[in-house]
């Protein structure tokens, strides 16, 4: 969701840096540029750089702000909160409200620009009221080729990405996670809950909150890993780890799975073949032929 | 894209199915556990025929 020039991006990132060597990297960058403001989801980048960033400069000098809407999932701010109290990491509470925007309630494929516009223009200034000039999210070298709109927002607001700047891949931030024992370091990817309703389709609070709550019974079922349902009006596109795929085509949970989903409020319920597929809403919008990552969030 | 032409390329490799197109979605109908699809021989092939048909994606509906 950020704006690191390649050629910034090249003279940082080294191909042929270890995971620690980056982080040692991070970390002077971090010093340099305190004190720091870190959007913060509660997601794997972002914990991770909070976690790092409250070691390296204290409590007094970061602080990890939290961007709250509807279209933010409850269980993930649960988780985020989580994460900063265990780390000690202060946090600022925001409200957001994009879904007022009628340029982003519309859903077009660059909905994110529009998210991310009225994301920063909130935290960067709860950042600079609090005498905090650098603002940093948890953007990271592999999403650098993604189609992430919300990139051109964050540029436009001064955004640094400095997992981006110094090459950290996202298997590079799960590993330095483990090693520094931060429970997200194997949490699925978690995109903002706008990111199941194809484009097009209005975003609203009612369509996000059925998705939330398919979402949330197919958890309690006992579904773990990477999870999507993938809102087509009455029809609930589910989209499991694809190993998972098999296991819950059986009759039996086939069933079970389909009357949790219709509990949330869809008609029917339909499991996809392939499993789950970051971007597969961009690939059927026919934005990109073949995503690598989840666009957004 | 067509979802007759995939429901006839399904029938051909054994699945007996209706699809109905949501765009690009090509969504499967057959009652539940009698699409062999729990197989992945079986799913892969699904899969491979919605793309030559044009679809995108490709997902069986969990009918009683």
């Amino acid at each position: 969701m950020t704006s690191p020039s390649a050629a910034r991006v090249a003279a940082a990132a080294d191909g042929g840096a270890t995971p620690v060597e980056r982080e040692r990297r991070l970390v002077e960058w971090l010093r340099a540029h305190a004190p720091v403001a870190i959007g913060f989801s509660g997601g794997v980048d972002s914990a991770y750089l909070a976690c790092v960033a409250v070691e390296a400069l204290g409590p007094d000098r970061t602080l990890a702000i939290i961007g709250r809407s509807a279209s933010y999932p409850a269980a993930q701010w649960a988780a985020a909160r989580a994460v900063a109290e265990r780390f000690g990491v202060p946090v600022l509470e925001l409200d957001t409200d994009e879904m007022s925007d009628p340029r982003y309630a519309a859903n077009p494929s660059n909905r994110c620009y529009f998210c991310k516009t009225e994301l920063w223009s909130r935290l960067v200034p709860a950042a600079q009221a609090r005498g905090i000039a650098t603002v940093v999210d948890g953007t990271n070298a592999d999403d650098l080729g993604d189609w992430r709109p919300g990139a051109r927002a964050a540029a436009e607001h001064g955004i640094e990405s400095p997992l981006a700047m110094f090459g950290f891949t996202k298997a590079a931030i799960r590993e330095r996670s483990r090693a520094r024992d931060i429970p997200t370091w194997a949490q699925p990817s978690s995109p903002c809950l706008s990111s199941r309703l194809p484009y097009g389709t209005p975003v609203t609070a009612e369509r996000l909150a059925q998705v939330e709550r398919a979402e949330a019974g197919l958890r309690a079922l006992g579904i773990e890993g990477d999870l999507r349902v993938r809102h087509h009006g009455d029809l609930a596109r589910v989209e499991l780890a694809p190993d998972l795929v098999p296991a819950w085509m059986a009759p039996e949970r086939a069933r079970g799975l389909a009357a949790a989903v219709r509990e949330a409020g869809f008609a029917r319920v339909a499991i996809d073949l392939r499993g789950f597929r970051s971007g597969a809403l961009n690939v059927l919008a026919g934005v990109v032929a073949a995503p690598t990552e989840e666009a957004g969030r | 894209m067509s979802a007759e032409s995939l429901r006839d390329a399904l029938q051909a490799i054994g699945i007996e199915c209706e699809v109905e197109p949501h765009g690009s979605l090509a969504l499967l109908r057959a009652p539940i556990g009698t699409s062999g699809l729990e197989a992945p021989e079986r799913r892969f092939a699904a899969i491979k025929a919605a793309r030559e048909h044009g679809f995108a994606a490709i997902a069986v509906e969990i009918l009683d």
